[in-house]
C-alpha cells in the first residue's frame, strides 16, 4: 500500500483524468444526494453525507436487461448483453455501502450458484472509499462490524483532511485506475498519517446511537412467535423503502417486458414487504401481514445472515431509520427483543 | 395538555370496550418523532402523544381492517375503529365513508384542531445545527405558540421561527380544523387564505418545460410504492401496478395476458414511473383530499404535492368540487348537479 496525498483543487483535475470508466459520483439530489455517472467533475459532491439511495446499484442496477429477444422466420435471435457490461468505478463510496457489498458477495459469488451478471460487474468496477468524518444522527456502523474509517473491500482509500485528501492506493485494481493520474499526487507527511488518526477517533466519538448485537440472534428465535413484532411493526404501511434502500438487500424479480415476437427479459429489485413476493399460486400467503414481513427483515439480518454467513445482513447505515415515513427504527427493536418477557412454548 | 385530553379519551373509550382499537401516535425511539400505532388496551392509549410532530394521517391505517383475513372460526369484531385525527386527516376519514369504504358509525373519531405540524428532518438538522443535546430529547414536548415552534426538555426552552420548521404544507392549510370528529379537542384554529402560491413556478412552465421536469423527476423514482402505500384514498385489495406477473409461456392464453393488463410495468424505468405516477393521479381527481402524505414520504424527494394541489386547483376551479368535506356521498365522476359551473365542456 502507498500513500498519496492531493489538494482540494486538483481533485476534479483527477476525476477528469479517469478515462474508459463510467465514474459514479456522489451528487445532488434536492436536498439529498445520490451515485450518478459524472458527466462534469464539478458535479461530484465529495463533502456528502450519505447517499439516498446506495451505490449498490452500480452493480445490481435495479432495473437489468438480462437479454434481447427477437423471434425472426426460422429461429430466434438472442442478445446477450452480459457481453457489452463495461467498466465502472464508484468515487467516494462510504464504508458502509463497501462492506455491504461484500456481504452481497456472499449472496451472489459463494456457494453453488454464480450469479453471472453480478460476477461481471463487480470484477469490472473499482471500489474508491471515502472516510466518513462526521457520521448522521441514526448511523451506527461500528456497532455491527463496519466502521466510518474502515478500509476493508476499497481498492482506493480516500480520507479528506484539512488541505487535501489522503491517497491510500491498496489494491492493484487502484493502481491501474490511478495511473494517468499519478502527477496530480504528492507524497504524504507523518502529520497527514496523524492527523488521520486524529480524525477516525474524533469520528468514532461522534456516534449518537449504539447496538448491542451480542446474543440477540439466540433471543430472537426464542421469541419469534412474540406479540412483540406485531406490536414494532403497527406503524408499518407496507411501502418497500426499508428493504429497497437497504444496501445489502437483493431480492430480485425477473420480468418479460415486451410482445410475443421481440422483448427483453429484465431483473428488478423485489421486496419482501409486498405481499405478491410470497404468495403462492394456490394464492395462500405463508407471510399474511405486516407483523409477518416486518418480523422476516429483522430475521434475515440480524438471525439468517449471521448463522448462513457469520456475518450480519446489516451495515448500520441507517438508512432504513431516516427515511422509514413511520418511524419504525431497528435499533430500537433489535435492542427492545431483550425486554420481551414471553418465550415461545 | 392536549396530550393529557387525548389520553383520557382514548384509554376511557378502550377501558370501556367502546372501540376495538385506537389508533395513534406515540414518542418515536429518537425523540423527536412520532410514530404511529395502534393501542389495543387503555396502558397502551396512555402513551399517546399529540404535538407538532404528529405528522402521520392515521386515515391510511383504517384500511388494514378491511383487507384483513379472518382466522378459521373467528367472529368479526363490529365495534367502531377509534382514530386520532387532525383537520387534513379528517377529511381523508370523510371521504373514505364517502366513498363507502366505511360507514360513519364504523369509526369513532377523535379530532384535535391543529396550528400545524413539523418537519421532523429539518427540525433535526436546525438542533444539530445549534448543538444542542441529543440526550435530553427523551424528554422532548412541542408546541406552536405564535409564530414560533417551542421545544422543552429539561426545564429548558429553544425556540425556533415556525416558518424554518414548519410542513410545507401547513403554509397553504385551509383545513386546520376536523371537519368531521365525535370529540374535538383544542380552540378553533383560523384557515390560511385562499391562494395557491407554491404553484405559481410550476404553472409558468411551458408544456416542453414542465414535461421535462417531471420526466427528470420521474426518472429518479425507485418504485418503494409508499406514496400509494401511504395515501388514504388507496384502498384497493389488489394494485393494477402490482401483480404478480410471470414469464410469458408458450402456452399463455390472450385471456390469461388480458387478465394480467397493468398500467406500467415492475421495471422502473423512465417510462413505467412515468405511467405509475400518472394513473394514480388519475385515480385521485376529485378525491385526493391533500394530506401531502405521499411528498412527505418520498425517499428521494418527488414534489408530488405539486400535482395533488394543482388537481386539487383544477377541480375546484372547473367543477365547484372539492372531496372528504363531510360525509355525503358525493363524487366528481359520478355526479350531476344542475349547477355545474360546465367549464369542463370544451
Amino acid at each position: 500500500m502507498t500513500t498519496y496525498k492531493i489538494s482540494k483543487d486538483k481533485m476534479n483535475e483527477l476525476l477528469s483524468s479517469i478515462k474508459g470508466y463510467d465514474v459514479y459520483v456522489p451528487t445532488e439530489l434536492g436536498d439529498k444526494f445520490q451515485f450518478k455517472v459524472m458527466k462534469d467533475a464539478g458535479d461530484a459532491k465529495l463533502g456528502y453525507s450519505q447517499s439516498a439511495k446506495p451505490p449498490k446499484d452500480v452493480i445490481f442496477p435495479q432495473n437489468e436487461v438480462l437479454m434481447n429477444y427477437k423471434i425472426q422466420p426460422n429461429g430466434f435471435d438472442v442478445d446477450q448483453v452480459i457481453d457489452s457490461i463495461g467498466k465502472f468505478v464508484i468515487f467516494g463510496i462510504r464504508n458502509c455501502d463497501s462492506r455491504a457489498l461484500k456481504y452481497l458477495d456472499t449472496q451472489m459469488l459463494n456457494g453453488k450458484y454464480v450469479d453471472p451478471y453480478y460476477a461481471k460487474r463487480r470484477e469490472n468496477t473499482t471500489v474508491v472509499g471515502l472516510a466518513c468524518n462526521t457520521p448522521l444522527y441514526n448511523c451506527f456502523c461500528k456497532s455491527v462490524g463496519a466502521g466510518p474509517h474502515h478500509k476493508e473491500g476499497h481498492d482506493v482509500h480516500l480520507t479528506e483532511l484539512d488541505d487535501g485528501y489522503l491517497v491510500e492506493i491498496i489494491t492493484d485494481k487502484g493502481k491501474e485506475l490511478l495511473a494517468n493520474s499519478m502527477s496530480l499526487l504528492a507524497g504524504s507527511s507523518d502529520a497527514d498519517a496523524s492527523k488521520q488518526a486524529e480524525l477516525k477517533q474524533a469520528c468514532e466519538a461522534k456516534f449518537v446511537r449504539k447496538l448491542d448485537i451480542k446474543g440477540n440472534d439466540k433471543r430472537m428465535l426464542d421469541i419469534f412467535e412474540s406479540d412483540y413484532w406485531r406490536d414494532v411493526s403497527d406503524g408499518c404501511i407496507g411501502c418497500g423503502i426499508c428493504t429497497l434502500l437497504c444496501p445489502t438487500c437483493f431480492c430480485f424479480d425477473i420480468q418479460d417486458i415486451g410482445s410475443r415476437k421481440e422483448g427483453q427479459r429484465v431483473r428488478v429489485w423485489d421486496s419482501c414487504q409486498y405481499p405478491e413476493y410470497t404468495m403462492h399460486a394456490s394464492s395462500h400467503n405463508p407471510r399474511p401481514g405486516k407483523k409477518e414481513r416486518q418480523r422476516q427483515r429483522f430475521f434475515h439480518k440480524y438471525v439468517y445472515s449471521y448463522k448462513n454467513n457469520q456475518m450480519l445482513g446489516c451495515v448500520g447505515c441507517g438508512r432504513c431509520i431516516n427515511q422509514c415515513p413511520t418511524q419504525i427504527d431497528i435499533i430500537d427493536v433489535i435492542e427492545g427483543v431483550k425486554n420481551v418477557k414471553e418465550v415461545d412454548q | 395538555m392536549s396530550n393529557d385530553q387525548l389520553r383520557k379519551i382514548a384509554s376511557t373509550l378502550l377501558a370501556e370496550g367502546k372501540v376495538k382499537y385506537f389508533l395513534g401516535n406515540v414518542r418515536g425511539a429518537d425523540g423527536f418523532s412520532s410514530k404511529p400505532t395502534t393501542a389495543r388496551t387503555p396502558e397502551e392509549a396512555n402513551e399517546f402523544v399529540w404535538d407538532p410532530s404528529c405528522v402521520n394521517n392515521m386515515a391510511s391505517y383504517l384500511h388494514e381492517d378491511k383487507k384483513r383475513i379472518l382466522k378459521r372460526g373467528e367472529e368479526p369484531d363490529t365495534r367502531p375503529i377509534g382514530i386520532f385525527v387532525k383537520g387534513c386527516d379528517s377529511r381523508s376519514v370523510a371521504l373514505n365513508i364517502q366513498e363507502h369504504i366505511f360507514e360513519r358509525e364504523q369509526i369513532y373519531i377523535v379530532g384535535a384542531t391543529c396550528e400545524g405540524v413539523v418537519d421532523v428532518p429539518k427540525l433535526k438538522k436546525a438542533w444539530m445545527k445549534r448543538g444542542l443535546p441529543v440526550a435530553a430529547t427523551n424528554t422532548l414536548q412541542l408546541s406552536i405558540v405564535g409564530n414560533e415552534v417551542i421545544a422543552s426538555f429539561d426545564g429548558k426552552q429553544e425556540k425556533f421561527a415556525k416558518d424554518d420548521v414548519i410542513m410545507q404544507r401547513c403554509k397553504v392549510c385551509r383545513y386546520p380544523n376536523p371537519v368531521i370528529h365525535d370529540e374535538l379537542i383544542g380552540e378553533q384554529v383560523e384557515p390560511k387564505p385562499d391562494a395557491y402560491p407554491d404553484l405559481e413556478e410550476m404553472e409558468a412552465m411551458s408544456p416542453a418545460e414542465r414535461w421535462a421536469f417531471w420526466t427528470d423527476q420521474f426518472s429518479n423514482c425507485v418504485r418503494c410504492l409508499a406514496c400509494r402505500n401511504v395515501c388514504p384514498a388507496c384502498y384497493c385489495r389488489e394494485c393494477s401496478v402490482q401483480r404478480s406477473n410471470p414469464a410469458f409461456g408458450p402456452r399463455t392464453t390472450p385471456t390469461e395476458k388480458m387478465a394480467k393488463a397493468q398500467f406500467s410495468n415492475k421495471t422502473p424505468t423512465k417510462e413505467d414511473n412515468f405511467n405509475f405516477h400518472m394513473s394514480r393521479m388519475y385515480h385521485m381527481t376529485g378525491r385526493c383530499t391533500n394530506c401531502g402524505e405521499c411528498n412527505r414520504v418520498c425517499p428521494v424527494g418527488i414534489p408530488l404535492r405539486l400535482l395533488t394541489r394543482k388537481m386539487d386547483k383544477d377541480v375546484r376551479e372547473t367543477y365547484d368540487h372539492e372531496s372528504g368535506l363531510d360525509t355525503e356521498p358525493k363524487n366528481l365522476l359520478a355526479e350531476y348537479r344542475d349547477d355545474d359551473p360546465e367549464g369542463g365542456f370544451l
